[in-house]
Parts: structure tokens; C-alpha cells; sequence
């Protein structure tokens, strides 16, 4: 009787495994995240246009301005159109992802992808069992972020409970757990989807200046978190200067001994060699005012390859990053510092372009 | 611990392994174990609670059952329901009391000497009215003699603690339970597959149904102040779909649940939809709490062979003790009052219009050309407007803390609610209501609502599982195939607890 019940569960999860796996089959790995999917259907659309593009997090997405970085590339004779994919929340585990995804869409013109080296595995919890969330994971993906996890410093307790995390959101992907509603939204009613998140440039650029007066932002918790760490950033909070102190500990006490994370350094140079393999030059980005530490980031950042890097982060060379007057909130530059942030990119960029040229 | 979490998805099949792998004098253990583990899972000071209420009718139990005199058994009687009734009114009734108070008093300008606030901050134990109401029945009945006091302690810890009822019902008898929990039980393959189909049923109308209607009813009481007549009318009925898919699921849940284990609970809903009036509704709602006032409170002032007025009283009297089970506040009295009202109405129309006029040839003819459904739907119709109350008090509360520089007081809330229900020419915040989710949800929830009510139309008074699982193979698995993947796809799994949990 026991073998009968065994049998029959079994029978039913790969019935609930394999339906799913069909539906999901329809849908574009971009679905679950209303920004993501704006975005990314404006870039399919108009991808030939197109021979840069910048993936990562909201450090990405609200800091890089590509009409900036297009203009001085162009006046430095560089063919350069640049669109900004940073999607929120987006942190190495889904940026990855992300690149899988770019690089099935069909644009013979990229020339150039920028990766964000400024995360580890973990997430905004609040996330958690939201389309947005869910929606995108794999089992690579999966596999990926347990084995980066396991590597981190933190402890035991807390990387096993984010490792659970991980694992009960694949499942969830994989049986389509509460999600159908959603993928019949995104198929038959798409009036959920404000156009304002492509930028205004339709660059997809757009900056928590903008953010502020529009308030499109998908669910309401996150206007609130996001003025309320505002208020706190413009009041001087102390916390301003503990994570300054911060910043500045990892760069002054970085030195070139120091062992990068074994798991996060294969991640970013497997998909170095990925792209290189199809013609496209990676370069990492290491963004200011990152919610993990330096300490952890910069060796990596350092281990990537020679004439591949930007570097931004440097308390020392930008001071002003990390200032209230060119910063959103804790951990956001506003228009200004996305404009300051740009310009800077495009200084350290323009001669690592030149130098791919001339190769 | 909730129904709907993972932590339930482990604790069951761990729960029933070991039940069925210990011998027979041993799985009361099991059992008490599991209740007292699945409880203190909420709050380790819960489990005491419950410890407490089990300790004090098991000893008032065996000592109304030692004395030889009433008047003994009587005093014992008193003690157990002081200790439940008190159990029940520090932690739930203490601060309504308190407040009621303090404004009566403000009225004649007399001081209160507890600070306010002072008991709303106090937890109150999750499902405690199902706990000591289950739990006084045992003694109230031990009284009456209707059963005999339990001498094991351990079955009857097993009896209050008996998890799959205990904290959202059905409140059990202990004349029920408590010879079944001393049964041995064995699996039984033929009692999984209805327990387990019962329970995905239970599954399927809280995570499908419930929590999405919950996303609209939400949003209509948040916009109290501007939804039209339509949108007060389709989320009234929506609340009451809401409520009855929420509670009729977790009885679902608890009844599959026991039903594995080998232990059979009584029904808790029967079909309320399809009740021809609102004294049939009672007979089909909450059927555990009905019969328990019924049988403890109804009864106990005379029922029905009192004379008319009294008759009256006592439907509307019962109603109201009803509402004040399901919440300490007041639109939650007056919502189950409003339905006692309209019991009562119909109980005097009965007793003196129809009972002169049944002869009559017009009578038998509006009677035969007055459907059923008609009467059902005027039915719904009635409970939903009394249900539009139900939701008041915790729709205030949240409005107030959304809207913390206009705070709105529930007498006025509930009045622009009831105005709005006539507001049925104007478009109002309707197409809004509709579209805030996206149309997609709107229409999801309406077509499983629809397969709700149809599925309860085409089995009438039967058990769901005992119609599914007398199909054929075929049939059996594709049902089960798609009740899964309704409940996968479509559930809502974010850890909502369970709207009478709270009561």
C-alpha cells in the first residue's frame, strides 16, 4: 500500500513538473518583473539599434546614462549606442541570468556588454514568492547561488536559510507555483505596463529623481522604503558615514594579495569567455555606494582581465559619490551623481574602447 | 502553525508516520504531542494556555462525575466555565470591555483609572474561542450527563489538543471525539485517498478562491468613501465567498486531515449557497458553533416553547451572543444581530401570516411558482447585506493606519457603505475595483467561483470525495490532475492565515 501511495505522488509531481514546463515554454525569461519586461520588449524591438548594453541592478539602471557615455564615445569617433538594462534588484545571480537571456536576442550590432560587480547571492527578502522573484529561476541559477552562498562569510544560519530560499524558489519556478495568474496577465492584459520604466531618453535610463514625482514603481512598500531611506539620507543619518567608513576600510586596506571569491570570480570570467566566444567584449563595472562589501567585491573586480575594468567606487578618486549632495538615499546617486557617475564611466571607458579598436 | 505553509506540507506526513508506526497505547501521545507542538508553533505561552484549559475541565469533569449532589456538580460546572469564559475574556473581551467602559464613563465625565491603551497590546492566542468553547462542552455535557468524564488525562489532552480542529474548528463534542481517539488506527488506504482529496478541495478554495477575493474585498473597503452601488453589491458578495471559501476550506483541511488519521469530525458546512432562508443558512453555516448555541444557549432559555415575543428575543438574543463569538466589536454584534432580526422577522411571518394564508389557492400558487433558487438568491442576498458589517471593524483599522491623518470612526464608515449599496446609477470606483488587479484576476476568481458553485449544485448534500472517488480511474485521476494544478497554479501561497483565526 505504501509503494502504491509512493507510486502515485510520483506520478502526479511529474504530471504538475511536465505541464509546467510546457507553459513556461511560452513565456520570455522576462515575464515576472513589469520593468524587466517594458525593457527588454522596447530592446528586442529596436536591439539592432544597439551595439552596447548595461546589465546589473538598480546601480546600473539608475546610474548610467547611455545618451552621456554615447555622446563622448561619438565625439571620440567611437560608433557607440548603448542601452541601459538594469533592472532593480538584479544582483550577479540574475544578472547572469539576464545575460543568457540577452544573448538569445538576435542582434548581429552588440559590440559590448557591461556587467555590474557589486553583489553576492543574497536578495531583498520582500521579493520572496512574487512573480518578479521566481519567475526567472533555473537550475543552474540555483545551482550557481547555493554554491556561491556556501562560500560566503556569513554565518552558517544565515546562508543555509537564504540557501532555502534559493531552493524553494526554483521549486516554485519549476510547478509554476501561483504563478499562472500572472503569465495570463502578461499575455492578455499588458495595461500593468507603464512605459515610463524605458526611460525618458528611451535609453532605459531613469533616476530616483524621476521615480520620486511618477511613483510608478509596482508595489507600494517600495515607494515607502525608498522615501523613507531618502528622508533619512538627507538628514545627515550617522549611518552615512558608518557606511562611508566603510567603503573607505576596503579600499585602504585592500591589497593586491588578497584572494578573490573563487565561485563569484569563475561566474564573471565564465561569462567573459561566453561572450567572447560570440565576438562581444565584457566589461565590469564596479559601481559606488554597492550594499555589499568592497572587501568582497574588489578582488574580484581585480581579477578580471586587463582592459576590461571601470572602477567608480573609490571613496579616495569620488568623494563626491558618496556625498549628500550627489546622492538619492544610502545607496543611490540622484540625477546628478548618475550624470557625474556616467561621465565618469565614459572617461575610463574611452580608451579601453580605443584600445579594442586598435586590436 | 498554518494549514497553508510549508511547515504543515513537512509536519503531516511526519505527524501520520509516526501515529501509524506506534502501538496502539501509545498514539495518544502521538497526538498530544503533535496538538501541543502544532499550537505552540504560534507562541510557546499558547501551549500553556491550552495546557491550562485541558487541566481544568479534566479535573472539573471528574469531579462533577465523583459528586453525589447537584449542587456539587453545579459548582464544578461554574468553575470550568469561569475558567474558559475567563480565559476567553482577558485575552479577547478584556480591552473591548475596557474601552466600552471608558467611553460610557467619559460620557458623565467620570475618570477611568486604566491607562489607555492598556489590553490591546495583550496577544490573544490564536483560535481561543474554538478552544474553550470545544473544551466547555465537554464539561457542560458531563453535567447533563450526556457523556461520561474521561479518567485517562492523556485521552483527554488529546481531545483538547486535537490539532487538526483546534483552532479554527469545528468545535467538536467531546461524545464525538474522545471515543475515537481512544480507537486504535491503522492506515488505511481507502481513508487517505478521501482524507487527502477532502483536504486538497480545502486547499483549492483557500488559496484559489479566499486569498484572491481577498485582493477586491480589501480594496472596496479601502475605498469605502467612493465605491458605487455595483461594487459594494458584487464585493459584498465577494466577502461573504471570501469568508465562506476561507473557513469552509480550513474545515475541509481539518476534516481530510483527521479523516487520514482515522478519525471522523463533523461536518461544518453544508452548502450555505443554497439555503432557502436564513434559519436554513444557520443550520448550514458554522454548523458547529450553530448547534453548540443551540444546544448550550438556545435551548437552555426555552427555544421555541417560549411564547412569541420571547421566541423573539431568544433568536435574536443567540445571534448576537454569535457575533460577539466572532469578534469583540461592535459592527460584528450588530452584523449577526441584523441577521437575527431578519430570523426573527421571518419566524413571526411564518407563525401568523403564512400559517392563515397557507390554505389559500394564492398562497400554493406564488409558493409553486417561486423557485428555489429565487429563495436562495434572496437569501445570499440578506446575509450579505448584514455581512457588509462583519468586515467593518478591521476594515477601520486598516484604513486608519493607512490613513493616519484622517482616521475614520466605524459608525461612519459602515454608514457610507450602507448608503453606497443605493448609489447603483453611478459608475463610482468600479471599473477601478475591477482593474486593480488586472481584469485577468478578476476573471480568474469569478471563473473558480463558478466552478465552486456548480460543483456544490451538481453534488447536492453529498461528501465531494465520496462523489469523486466513486468515479471510475480515469475520471478519478483526470479531476485530481486538475484540482492539482488549480490549487498549484492559481493558489495564492504567502503564508495568510486564515480569517477565523482570529476569532
Amino acid at each position: 500500500m505504501f509503494k502504491k501511495t509512493i507510486i502515485h505522488i510520483t506520478i502526479i509531481v511529474l504530471i504538475l513538473f511536465i505541464s509546467a514546463a510546457i507553459v513556461r515554454f511560452f513565456m520570455p525569461f522576462y515575464w515576472g518583473d513589469a520593468t524587466q519586461t517594458v525593457k527588454y520588449e522596447y530592446y528586442e524591438k529596436n536591439a539592432e539599434k544597439y551595439n552596447a548594453v548595461y546589465l546589473g541592478g538598480s546601480l546600473e539602471y539608475r546610474h548610467i546614462d547611455p545618451s552621456i557615455i554615447d555622446s563622448v564615445a561619438q565625439k571620440n569617433g567611437i560608433d557607440f549606442h548603448s542601452f541601459n538594462l538594469g533592472i532593480d534588484g538584479h544582483g550577479i545571480i540574475q544578472q547572469l541570468n539576464d545575460l543568457e537571456g540577452l544573448l538569445k536576442i538576435r542582434n548581429p550590432n552588440l559590440k559590448y556588454i557591461f556587467l555590474s560587480i557589486s553583489s553576492e547571492s543574497y536578495f531583498f527578502k520582500a521579493n520572496l514568492h512574487t512573480p518578479k522573484w521566481i519567475s526567472w529561476h533555473t537550475a543552474t541559477s540555483t545551482y550557481n547561488a547555493l554554491n556561491l552562498t556556501s562560500t560566503l562569510d556569513d554565518p552558517l544560519k544565515f546562508r543555509t536559510k537564504f540557501s532555502g530560499f534559493w531552493l524553494s524558489s526554483w521549486i516554485e519556478n519549476l510547478f509554476n507555483i501561483g504563478t499562472v495568474p500572472d503569465m495570463l496577465k502578461y499575455k492578455f492584459d499588458k495595461s500593468y505596463l507603464d512605459t515610463s520604466y524605458v526611460g525618458k531618453n528611451k535609453d532605459g535610463f531613469y533616476p530616483y529623481d524621476y521615480e520620486e514625482s511618477h511613483l510608478f514603481m509596482e508595489y507600494k512598500w517600495e515607494d515607502t522604503l525608498l522615501l523613507e531611506s531618502r528622508h533619512r539620507f538627507e538628514k545627515s543619518d550617522p549611518y552615512t558615514d558608518t557606511l562611508n567608513k566603510s567603503v573607505l576600510n576596503s579600499f585602504t586596506n585592500y591589497k593586491a594579495t588578497d584572494a578573490p571569491n573563487k565561485v563569484m570570480t569563475a561566474l564573471y570570467l565564465d561569462a567573459y569567455k561566453k561572450c567572447k566566444k560570440k565576438g562581444i567584449q565584457v566589461f565590469f563595472v564596479l559601481p559606488p555606494k554597492a550594499r555589499t562589501s568592497y572587501s568582497l567585491l574588489l578582488p574580484v573586480f581585480n581579477a578580471m582581465p586587463e582592459g576590461s575594468k571601470i572602477e567608480l567606487a573609490d571613496i579616495r578618486k569620488y568623494p563626491k559619490f558618496y556625498s549628500i549632495e550627489y546622492g538619492y538615499n544610502f545607496h543611490h546617486l540622484n540625477y546628478k551623481g548618475a550624470r557625474l557617475c556616467s561621465q565618469e564611466l565614459a572617461k575610463q571607458l574611452i580608451p579601453l574602447l580605443k584600445s579594442e579598436e586598435n586590436n | 502553525m498554518l494549514f497553508n505553509s510549508l511547515h504543515f506540507l513537512l509536519f503531516f506526513p511526519i505527524f501520520c508516520y509516526l501515529y501509524f508506526s506506534v502501538a496502539k497505547k501509545n498514539q495518544w501521545k502521538i497526538l498530544v504531542a503533535g496538538g501541543y507542538y502544532f499550537y505552540g508553533n504560534f507562541s510557546p505561552f499558547f501551549a500553556i494556555i491550552l495546557f491550562v484549559i485541558t487541566c481544568n475541565d479534566f479535573i472539573a469533569g471528574k469531579m462533577m462525575e465523583k459528586a453525589s449532589e447537584q449542587s456539587k456538580k453545579k459548582k464544578w460546572l461554574f468553575l470550568s466555565m469561569a475558567g474558559n469564559l475567563g480565559i476567553l475574556f482577558t485575552f479577547k473581551y478584556l480591552d473591548f470591555a475596557d474601552n466600552n467602559i471608558r467611553e460610557l464613563l467619559a460620557v458623565f465625565n467620570i475618570p477611568w483609572f486604566v491607562p489607555e491603551p492598556y489590553f490591546n497590546s495583550w496577544i490573544v492566542p490564536v483560535g481561543v474561542s474554538f478552544l474553550t468553547f470545544q473544551s466547555l462542552s465537554y464539561t457542560i455535557d458531563v453535567y447533563k450527563g450526556v457523556t461520561k468524564a474521561e479518567q485517562h488525562f492523556g485521552y483527554f489532552a488529546g481531545f483538547t489538543a486535537f490539532w487538526p480542529v483546534m483552532v479554527n474548528g469545528p468545535i467538536e463534542r467531546a461524545k464525538n471525539l474522545l471515543p475515537q481517539i481512544k480507537e486504535e488506527h491503522r492506515f488505511d488506504y481507502d481513508r487517505m485517498r478521501h482524507g487527502l482529496f477532502r483536504m486538497a478541495w480545502g486547499f483549492f478554495k483557500k488559496a484559489v478562491i479566499a486569498d484572491r477575493l481577498a485582493y477586491f474585498v480589501d480594496n472596496m473597503y479601502l475605498h469605502y468613501h467612493e465605491i458605487s452601488g455595483w461594487t459594494t453589491i458584487i464585493g459584498g458578495f465577494f466577502f461573504f465567498m471570501q469568508v465562506y471559501c476561507d473557513f469552509s476550506g480550513y474545515s475541509d483541511i481539518a476534516l481530510g486531515a483527521a479523516k487520514v488519521i482515522g478519525i471522523d469530525v463533523m461536518e461544518n458546512f453544508k452548502r450555505p449557497l443554497f439555503a432557502k432562508n436564513l434559519a436554513d443558512i444557520w443550520t448550514r453555516w458554522h454548523i458547529s458553533l450553530s448547534t453548540w448555541l443551540t444546544d448550550y444557549v438556545f435551548f437552555y432559555l426555552g427555544a421555541y416553547k417560549a411564547s412569541g415575543a420571547k421566541v423573539i428575543f431568544n433568536v435574536i438574543f443567540v445571534l448576537a451572543i454569535c457575533g460577539l463569538w466572532h469578534g469583540a466589536n461592535w459592527p460584528m454584534v450588530l452584523a449577526f444581530t441584523m441577521v437575527g432580526i431578519f430570523m426573527a422577522i421571518r419566524y413571526w411571518w411564518q407563525a401568523n401570516v403564512v400559517r392563515a394564508i397557507k390554505p389559500s389557492n394564492t398562497y400554493r400558487l406564488f409558493d409553486k411558482y417561486f423557485p428555489d433558487w429565487l429563495h436562495s438568491v434572496i437569501t445570499v442576498a440578506l446575509f450579505v447585506f448584514c455581512f457588509l458589517l462583519f468586515r467593518v471593524h478591521t476594515a477601520q483599522l486598516a484604513y486608519n493606519s493607512s490613513h493616519p491623518n484622517a482616521p475614520v470612526e466605524w459608525a461612519s464608515m459602515a454608514k457610507t457603505i450602507y448608503y453606497n449599496l443605493f448609489k447603483i446609477h453611478t459608475a463610482g470606483y468600479f471599473h477601478g475595483w475591477i482593474t486593480h488587479q488586472g481584469i485577468v484576476q478578476f476573471c480568474v476568481v469569478v471563473f473558480f467561483m463558478l466552478i465552486l458553485i456548480s460543483t456544490e449544485a451538481l453534488i447536492g448534500d453529498r461528501k465531494i470525495e465520496t462523489v469523486v472517488l466513486a468515479k471510475n480511474k480515469q475520471q478519478r485521476w483526470i479531476i485530481y490532475i486538475i484540482l492539482l494544478i488549480s490549487i498549484v497554479w492559481f493558489g495564492i501561497f504567502n503564508n495568510t492565515s486564515f480569517v477565523y483565526f482570529q476569532y
